[in-house]
């Protein structure tokens, strides 16, 4: 794992986690560039999908194993844990 | 008959119409849900509110002409003949009978605050053509508020083959939406004050169309939705504002987070994302500090008693500070244990866990963000052992020390798994600024705090209502910004409390809410947000290619904090109040921009015209 490329919330996240194949984790990848088809084909791989080819920000569900698999490219910025929102009424 | 069951309005009009029959009720048809119709034999019915066990079935009363409009709930429509209310009464499962009141219009005081009304005579703009795409908890579809205007429902919490953005939740058109639900009934206010068509409580853009995300509120699963949203409104070659009335607390505050710059990406001429500043004001989840060079600072929080299913059990700080700097850091607990100083962790697991008695503490110290290039940090703090389950309440330090010192600035947000924030900062560190995080830090989103249009209203039942708020005044609950790098938050204040809107038919209510049938009371930043989303509608109606930065100016030139210069700036109001009508002057002279090419000519204003090359 390239805990470089990982934020203090995946990082907490990932420690907290028994099961390296589960995937459990709702991330986001931010590449470096728009991905190319080697790049889109390793992605597919990992279960990692992309609606438009253009984009450098993907949203997917990962496993442990597949965010040190993905910290490891020279093409991922870093990979980031997808945190919970809350609406904002009921004041 | 039940007398006790019937309020005594409603018995006063029944004994007036057994004793005069249908003019009897001339008095009355005003003040209750009674309708007579003059020209036709049909007896006089009407409509009336019951309260009933949440689960009562009460199909059975069909047989008497008593059409209950919901299947569930503790308060719930029903239309009947007006003779028939006794035969309701007499049901078991009926607790009370109540007569649905004609109730001033609230909405009408909300636009009326912001001259929405001279605008819309003025422009004759109603939001045609236009998408408003929100995500939420979802929609009723059945609301004939949205009648006809309803487009697509993404429902990402039933199970299903999903959309091109994610392949997860299940895609609805057409009479297949009736299948997702608003059982919160958050979204469906939202929607309400955004598009609702209604003559008393008309939305701001009454006449665009909706696309519905029905949201599991996971930021992945937001930021899919808003590319989904702009997806579908570019296929069908209209211009779309996707309203995101949501927030959280867990990001660097300065738009570097992931969906902040999706949003950012995704947005440009006729497509506009509004955000919600958050409701934080009054909450002290900011805490800022300046470490010196080799000296030590403290922060305090507080985490309060607990148990059962209010339990905290889980506390967590999320901390950021300039990549100059290095800090050291360790937690003490309430009864005085402490962690050992934990430094930056640059190469390796940055994650080391502390098992204290009062709890086990996880410290994440990672090296610079690879986006903003600042330090973040997060603490978690949970039950030690199975044998304790809530955190140890009390006063918690969070201790740092300056290893290396450049800026010293250090800005920490408390998080927690409740609604209602229960850790919060205590003492001198606590800091009422930098409220307002992801999704409203994203730099092209048009980011909304919430101004105070009305305080007192009548529930259902008569009963005169007021919360404590001050009245035509910035709601104290408006989280403040700037962000965290000084870029300038809130864009602009619009009415967000207390606005009446669409009442989801599926959501549990307190009476004291609802307004009229199909209508409720909500406050929040997140109604404020609908508001400036449905008027970005009326101007993408003239202008579909307007682009953020444009509506921006156009709404800072058209707003003003009260008591200031136009162009000042606060960090609660934003550019201040917005003022509707002031936007009216960008609709006289410019003409509207071409939205459609068709085999060389464009089509502006109605009229087509060919274009030499």
């Amino acid at each position: 794992m390239n805990y470089r490329k990982v934020d203090a919330k995946l990082a907490a996240a990932l420690d907290g986690m028994k099961n390296p194949e589960e995937p459990a984790l709702s991330v986001f990848i931010l590449m470096t560039q728009a991905p190319d088809s080697a790049v889109a084909t390793f992605l597919k791989e990992l279960g990692v999908k992309m609606s438009s080819p253009r984009q450098q920000i993907l949203t997917a569900k990962v496993s442990p194993r597949a965010v040190e698999e993905l910290s490891k490219q020279p093409w991922v910025r870093c990979v980031r844990l997808s945190g919970q929102m809350k609406m904002m009424n009921g004041k | 008959m039940i007398h006790e069951k019937i309020a005594p309005g409603l018995m006063v009009a029944l004994e007036d119409f057994r004793a005069k029959g249908a003019a009897g009720l001339a008095a009355h048809k005003k003040l209750l849900g009674v309708i007579v119709d003059e020209d036709n034999p049909r007896p006089p019915r009407a409509v009336v509110f019951i309260r009933c066990e949440e689960q009562a079935n009460l199909e059975h009363l069909e047989a008497h002409r008593i059409r209950v409009n919901q299947a569930r709930g503790q308060v719930r429509t029903v239309f009947l003949p007006l003779a028939n209310v006794g035969q309701l009464s007499d049901d078991p499962a009926v607790k009370r009978i109540i007569p649905s009141r004609y109730l001033q219009p609230l909405m009408d005081v909300a636009p009326g605050a912001v001259h929405l009304p001279k605008f819309r005579l003025k422009t004759n703009l109603s939001g045609k053509g236009v998408i408003i795409g929100i995500v939420d908890s979802g929609i009723d579809p059945k609301h004939p508020a949205f009648k006809d205007r309803l487009l697509r429902i993404w429902d990402q919490t039933l199970p299903g083959p999903g959309v091109p953005e994610g392949e997860y939740g299940a895609e609805f058109t057409k009479e297949m939406m009736l299948v997702s639900r608003d059982t919160i009934g958050h979204g469906t206010h939202v929607a309400g004050i955004a598009v609702g068509a209604d003559a008393k409580f008309s939305g701001v853009a009454s006449g665009a169309d909706l696309i519905i995300v029905k949201s599991s509120f996971q930021e992945a699963h937001i930021a899919d939705g808003v590319r989904y949203i702009f997806r579908i409104a570019s296929e069908m070659g209209r211009p779309a504002v996707v309203n995101l009335s949501l927030g959280g607390h867990g990001d660097p505050h300065d738009g570097s987070d992931p969906l902040s710059q999706i949003i950012d990406a995704e947005s440009g001429p006729g497509r506009i994302v509004c955000c919600a500043a958050g409701n934080e004001g009054n909450e002290n989840i900011h805490a800022q500090i300046a470490v010196p060079q080799g000296g030590n600072r403290t922060i305090l929080f507080h985490v309060p008693p607990s148990s059962g299913e209010d339990a905290v059990r889980f506390a967590a700080l999320n901390g950021w500070y300039s990549g100059g700097d290095k800090f050291e850091l360790a937690v003490r607990s309430p009864n005085g244990f402490q962690t050992p100083y934990q430094k930056i962790i640059a190469a390796g697991n940055s994650v080391q866990v502390y098992d204290l008695p009062d709890g086990r503490v996880r410290i994440s110290t990672p090296d610079t963000d690879p986006v903003n290039e600042d330090h973040n940090f997060l603490i978690e703090i949970m039950p030690s052992d199975s044998s304790h389950l809530a955190v140890t309440p009390g006063t918690w330090r969070l201790r740092l020390r300056g290893v290396q010192v450049s800026n010293g600035q250090v800005d920490v947000w408390a998080l927690d798994n409740s609604e209602q924030l229960n850790v919060v900062f205590i003492g001198r560190t606590v800091q009422d600024t930098m409220k307002i995080g992801s999704p409203g830090a994203a730099a092209s989103a048009i980011t909304v705090a919430s101004y105070n249009t009305k305080a007192r209203w009548l529930d259902h039942e008569g009963n005169t209502r007021e919360m404590g708020i001050e009245l035509n005044d910035i709601s104290e609950f408006s989280s403040e910004g700037p962000l965290r790098n000084g870029g300038h938050k809130p864009e602009v204040t619009a009415p967000g409390a207390m606005i009446a809107s669409a009442l989801s038919a599926d959501s549990a209510i307190a009476p004291a809410y609802i307004v009229a049938p199909g209508y409720r009371i909500m406050a929040g930043t997140s109604m404020a947000t609908p508001f400036v989303s449905g008027l970005i509608a009326l101007m993408l109606e003239r202008d579909p290619q307007l682009d953020p930065e444009t509506i921006k100016a156009r709404l800072r030139d058209s707003s003003q904090i009260p008591g200031q210069p136009p162009g000042a700036f606060d960090s609660k109001w934003g550019y201040g109040l917005i003022d509707v009508f002031g936007l009216a002057r960008y609709f006289e002279s410019a003409p509207p921009s071409p939205i459609a090419t068709e085999g060389g000519k464009v089509r502006i204003g109605g009229v087509q015209v060919k274009i030499r090359t």
